[in-house]
C-alpha cells in the first residue's frame, strides 16, 4: 500500500468510526489528517504516527480510541491515541527490521562483512532529481544481525526532513555486491526515535 | 506459491495493489464449507473492473449465499503477466488467491469488444483450455454475461454458457442446477449443458448448429438436442424487491471511480438510435425514491466512502428526482458526502435541479449532443434541439459554470459534411453565447470542449443494419472538423479510429470470428483497449488467416432480411421494431420517448416497467 492509499484507508476508518473529526474549511471539504513520516511502498511497520484534529474539544479521547480500534480492519491496530508530544520535524532516527528469504543470497558472513567495510558508497536521488554519492557505512547509527530460523538485521537509520536514508539502498548495494540482485528480503519499521534517541510519540 | 514470495513479487510491479486483495468489504470464507466456488473475471484491469456496479452487485448477492463462494479476478497488467509466466504462477483469485482452474465456474462480464483477446490470455494464464470443445470435464464451466452478450458469437467457440439480459436470476438458477447435479452424481459436461439451456436466459453456443451460404451469410441456425429456439434474455421485473449491495469492497489504491454507486433505474425511455443499451435494457423500471434513499444510506454507512453517484442511463428522465435529492441532501450534508449525478440531458435540465447540484459540489458539466446539425439529430433519434443546448448552457453560464464538455460522434447513418461542421458552429455558438449572457463569472473565459468519438453499429439497435465508415472515411472528416474549428476557446479530442474499427467488425461478427480472436491472442494481441498495447495491423492478419475481413462484418449495409448472429436470441425488442425505427431514420423522423408515446417495440411484454406507468 503507498503512502497515499494509505492516507485514503484512514480517512475512510476515520468517518467509519463516527468520531467528530474536523474538516478544512474550504469549498470542498475534507478531513485532514497527516503521517508524521510517511513509509515506503512495500514495508510494514509496528509503529506509525498520525495526527487528525477532532472536531470538539470536548470528546471523550478514550472512547474515540475505541470507536476507532472497532472499525479497523486486520493488519491495522490502533496502538493509542493521545495528544500529540512532539512535532514531527522532530524525529531523526527510524528502525527497521530486515529479513531474508533463505534463498534471497544472503548470509550472515557476508552480511558481517558487507556492514564492517569502512565506506559503502551508493548513488541516492536528491530532491532536485540529481543523483549524489552517500557514503552509507557513517550513516548506519546502529545494528543487530540475528540468525535463527531466518536471517534478520536490526538497523537504526537516519529518518526525516534533515537526512533520510532509506534501508532499501543499503540492502539493494549487498545483496548487487553478492550477485543476488532478485533476492527476497521483507522490511518492517519498528519505531521512530528523536536525536537522543528518546522515541517519537 | 507461499503468500510471502507472492507479495514480494507484486512489488517487483507497478501497483502492487492491483493483485493484493484484503481490501475492507472483499469476503473470505472457508473453502471446505462451501459448494460452489464462482470466479467472477473481469477481463480488463482492476483499476476498470473495481469500477463496475455490475460486479459489485453480483459478488454480494452470490456471497449472501453461504453455499457459494463468490471471488474476484482481473486482467493482470504485461507486467505482472511476465512475472507469472516466469514464475509459472497460474492465474488465482484475488480473496483465496487460489488457481480458478479448481473454481466450479469461471465467469466473465463482457462489457467491451476488444477485451475479448484478455479473455482468451486469462483462461491461457489459468492453464485452462481456450475452446470449450477441448474441456472435457465438468468443471470449470465457463460462463459469460452482460451487455456483449446480446452477440455472444465472436466468443461461442470458447464459453460454455452465457447469460442473457440481466444476471441476478438466471445465475443463481444455473448455479442451483448444478449443486443439484453434482450431489445426484452427476459427471457429464454434455449432459449438464444440455438441461441447462431449458433454463430462460440460458444460451449454450454448442447446441447450436449455423449454416453458412457462399458469401458467408447465415443461412441458418439449428437447435440441437432440444436447445431452444429462440432464447429469451431475463430481467428484473420489480427493482425495489431486487438485490442491491448493503457494502461494497473499497479498494486501497485508486480505481476509476473510487466512490459509492447507487442504480436508480435501468433502462431508458429516450429510443436513440444508435444506443445499444437503449434497447437492450428495456423497458424502463424504477426504483421507489425510498428504497433508493435506504439503500443509499445503508452504502455509505458501510463503507465509509464520502463521495456518491446516482447511476442510470439518463438520470434527470427518473420520475422523482427533485424530491429524491431533497431527501438525499438531507443526510448526505450532515455526513459531508459529495453527490454526483452523471447522464443528465440536456433539454430537462432545470435550474431548480442546478440549484440542487450547486448545492452539491460544483463538477464539470457534459452534455451529449451527439451531432452537429438537427437534421442529424432526428436521424439518430436524441429529441433534443439547439434551443435545449443553449438553453442548458445559458442555465449553466449563468449559474457561475465556465466550462462545459459537449459529446459528439461522427460516422453516423447519413452523415454528409454539413454535419461534422455543424459540430464546429455549434460550439462557437456555445462559446458567443457564453459572452452574452447576464450573471456570467466577470473576468472569466469560456472553454467548451468537444469530445469526438466514431460511432460503431451495435446489435439490437435500429442501426445493426448500417454500414460502418471505413477508416480512411473517419481520418477524412476527423480532419474535417479539425479545420473547421477556429478558436482556440474550443478544445477537440479524439477517440482513436482504429479501435472503432475492429470494436465494429467484433460487434457484429458471427462464430467465424472466434478463430480470428484466437488467432490474434497467438500473435501476441491482448489489453487492446489499451492505446499502447493496440495492434490493428496484426489484427488484419489474424482477419486474412482466417479468410475473412473487417468489412464484411462491419462495412457494409446489411439486408433486413438477412439473418443476423444474433437473431435467435430475443432481448425484447422485435426485429421489426428495429426495422421501422431504421426506415424512419432514414428520412430523419423522429420517435417520441417511452413516456411520451408507446413506440411498440415489444418490451411490454414483460408486463412491468414504464410501459404501465399510466395504467
Amino acid at each position: 500500500m503507498s503512502h497515499l492509499d494509505m492516507n485514503r484507508v484512514m480517512i475512510r476508518l476515520l468517518r467509519l468510526s463516527k468520531v467528530p473529526i474536523w474538516y478544512t474549511e474550504g469549498y470542498n471539504r475534507h478531513p485532514y489528517i497527516t503521517f508524521a513520516l510517511p513509509l515506503s511502498l512495500g514495508f510494514s511497520s509496528e509503529y506509525e504516527v498520525m495526527d487528525f484534529r477532532l472536531d470538539n474539544d470536548d470528546f471523550d479521547i478514550k472512547l474515540a480510541e475505541k470507536m476507532i480500534a472497532d472499525v479497523c480492519p486486520e493488519g491495522i491496530e490502533i496502538i493509542a491515541l493521545r495528544e500529540p508530544v512532539f512535532k514531527s520535524g522532530k524525529i531523526a532516527f527510524a528502525d527497521f527490521e530486515i529479513t531474508f528469504f533463505a534463498d534471497s543470497g544472503a548470509t550472515k558472513e557476508s552480511l558481517d562483512k558487507f556492514l564492517a567495510l569502512p565506506e559503502i558508497i551508493v548513488s541516492k536521488k536528491t530532491k532536485k532529481g540529481g543523483l549524489k554519492e552517500v557514503d552509507l557505512a557513517e550513516k548506519i547509527k546502529s545494528f543487530d544481525i540475528t540468525e535463527a530460523e531466518e536471517l534478520k538485521l536490526t538497523l537504526r537509520l537516519p529518518a526525516g526532513g534533515e537526512d533520510n536514508i532509506n534501508p532499501k539502498i543499503l540492502i539493494d548495494k549487498y545483496l548487487a555486491d553478492l550477485d543476488c540482485n532478485n533476492g527476497f528480503y521483507t522490511v518492517v519499521r519498528t519505531g521512530l526515535f528523536l536525536a537522543d534517541g528518546t522515541k517519537f510519540e | 506459491m507461499d503468500n510471502k514470495r507472492l507479495e514480494q513479487l507484486f512489488l517487483t510491479v507497478q501497483k502492487p495493489g492491483r493483485y493484493s486483495g484484503g481490501e475492507m468489504g472483499s469476503v473470505i470464507k472457508d473453502k471446505s464449507k462451501v459448494d460452489v466456488r464462482f470466479a467472477f473475471c473481469f477481463p480488463d484491469t482492476y483499476e476498470i473492473g473495481m469500477s463496475h456496479l455490475g460486479m459489485k452487485i453480483l459478488y454480494g448477492l452470490f456471497n449472501e449465499r453461504e453455499d457459494i463462494w463468490c471471488e474476484r479476478v482481473f486482467a493482470p497488467w504485461m507486467d505482472f503477466e511476465e512475472v507469472m509466466r516466469r514464475e509459472d504462477i497460474p492465474l488465482f483469485a484475488l480473496e483465496s488467491r487460489d488457481p480458478i482452474s479448481e473454481f466450479d465456474f469461471i465467469g466473465f462480464t463482457l462489457q467491451y469488444e476488444l477485451s475479448y483477446t484478455n479473455i482468451l490470455n486469462m483462461l491461457d494464464l489459468a492453464k485452462i483450455p481456450l475452446r470449450s470443445a477441448d474441456r472435457k470435464d465438468l468443471t470449470p464451466l465457463v460462463v459469460a454475461g452482460g451487455p456483449c452478450a446480446c452477440n455472444p458469437e465472436p466468443l461461442a467457440d470458447f464459453v460454455d454458457i452465457f447469460f442473457l439480459g440481466e444476471g441476478e436470476e438466471v445465475d443463481l438458477e444455473v448455479i442451483d442446477l448444478y449443486k443439484e447435479y453434482k450431489a445426484k452424481g452427476g459427471t457429464d459436461k454434455q449432459e449438464f449443458l444440455k438441461l441447462a439451456s431449458k433454463i430462460e436466459g440460458v444460451y449454450v453456443p454448442s447446441l447450436y448448429d449455423v449454416e453458412y451460404d457462399f458469401e458467408g451469410k447465415i443461412i441458418s441456425y439449428t437447435p440441437k438436442e432440444g436447445a431452444p429456439e429462440i432464447v429469451h434474455k431475463r430481467i428484473m421485473r420489480d427493482m425495489d424487491k431486487s438485490y442491491y449491495p448493503k457494502n461494497f469492497v473499497v479498494p486501497f489504491t485508486e480505481i476509476v471511480h473510487d466512490r459509492a454507486v447507487m442504480e436508480i433505474f435501468r433502462g431508458c425511455i429516450r429510443g436513440c438510435r444508435f444506443c445499444q443499451a437503449g434497447f437492450i435494457y428495456r423497458p424502463v423500471r424504477e426504483k421507489s425514491a425510498d428504497v433508493i434513499n435506504s439503500q443509499a444510506k445503508a452504502l455509505c454507512d458501510s463503507t465509509g466512502y464520502d463521495e456518491m453517484s446516482l447511476s442510470s442511463l439518463s438520470t434527470s428522465d427518473y420520475t422523482e428526482i427533485e424530491p429524491l435529492l431533497s431527501r438525499m441532501i438531507e443526510w448526505t450534508d450532515e455526513d459531508k458526502i459529495s453527490l454526483s449525478l452523471p447522464s443528465l440531458r440536456i433539454d430537462n435540465f432545470s435550474p431548480e435541479l442546478l440549484e440542487k447540484m450547486k448545492m452539491i459540489r460544483k463538477s464539470g458539466l457534459t452534455f451529449a449532443p451527439e451531432a452537429g446539425t438537427q437534421r442529424l439529430r432526428d436521424v439518430i433519434n436524441k429529441n433534443i434541439t439547439e434551443k435545449d443546448i443553449m438553453k442548458s448552457c445559458a442555465v449553466a453560464f449563468a449559474g457561475g459554470y465556465t466550462a462545459v464538455k459537449l459529446y459528439f460522434m461522427i460516422g453516423l447513418p447519413t452523415e454528409t459534411d454539413e454535419d461534422i461542421i455543424g459540430i464546429a458552429k455549434l460550439g462557437q455558438k456555445i462559446v458567443d453565447l457564453y459572452y452574452n449572457v447576464d450573471g456570467r463569472p466577470k473576468g472569466k473565459g469560456v472553454n467548451v470542449s468537444i469530445s469526438v468519438s466514431t460511432f460503431v453499429p451495435k446489435p439490437f439497435t435500429p442501426f445493426q443494419f448500417c454500414e460502418q465508415i471505413s477508416k480512411d472515411e473517419m481520418r477524412r472528416r476527423q480532419q474535417l472538423l479539425r479545420d473547421s474549428i477556429t478558436t482556440k476557446k474550443i478544445s477537440l479530442s479524439w477517440h482513436d479510429s482504429d479501435t472503432s474499427a475492429l470494436e465494429g467488425a467484433l460487434a457484429r461478427g458471427d462464430r467465424r470470428v472466434g478463430e480470428v480472436i484466437e488467432t490474434a491472442f497467438k500473435m501476441g494481441a491482448k489489453m487492446d483497449g489499451w492505446g499502447e498495447a493496440f495492434n490493428f495491423d496484426l489484427w488484419l492478419e489474424a482477419f486474412s488467416k482466417s479468410g475473412l475481413s473487417t468489412e464484411f462484418y462491419a462495412n457494409r449495409e446489411r439486408d433486413v432480411n438477412e439473418i443476423n448472429p444474433w437473431d435467435h436470441l430475443d432481448y425484447g425488442v422485435t426485429k421489426a421494431f428495429l426495422i421501422k425505427e431504421y426506415s424512419l431514420a432514414k428520412c430523419a423522423s423522429t420517435t417520441p420517448n417511452c413516456r411520451e408515446k408507446c413506440a411498440g417495440c415489444g418490451a411490454n411484454k414483460y408486463g412491468k416497467g414504464v410501459c404501465f406507468e399510466k395504467c
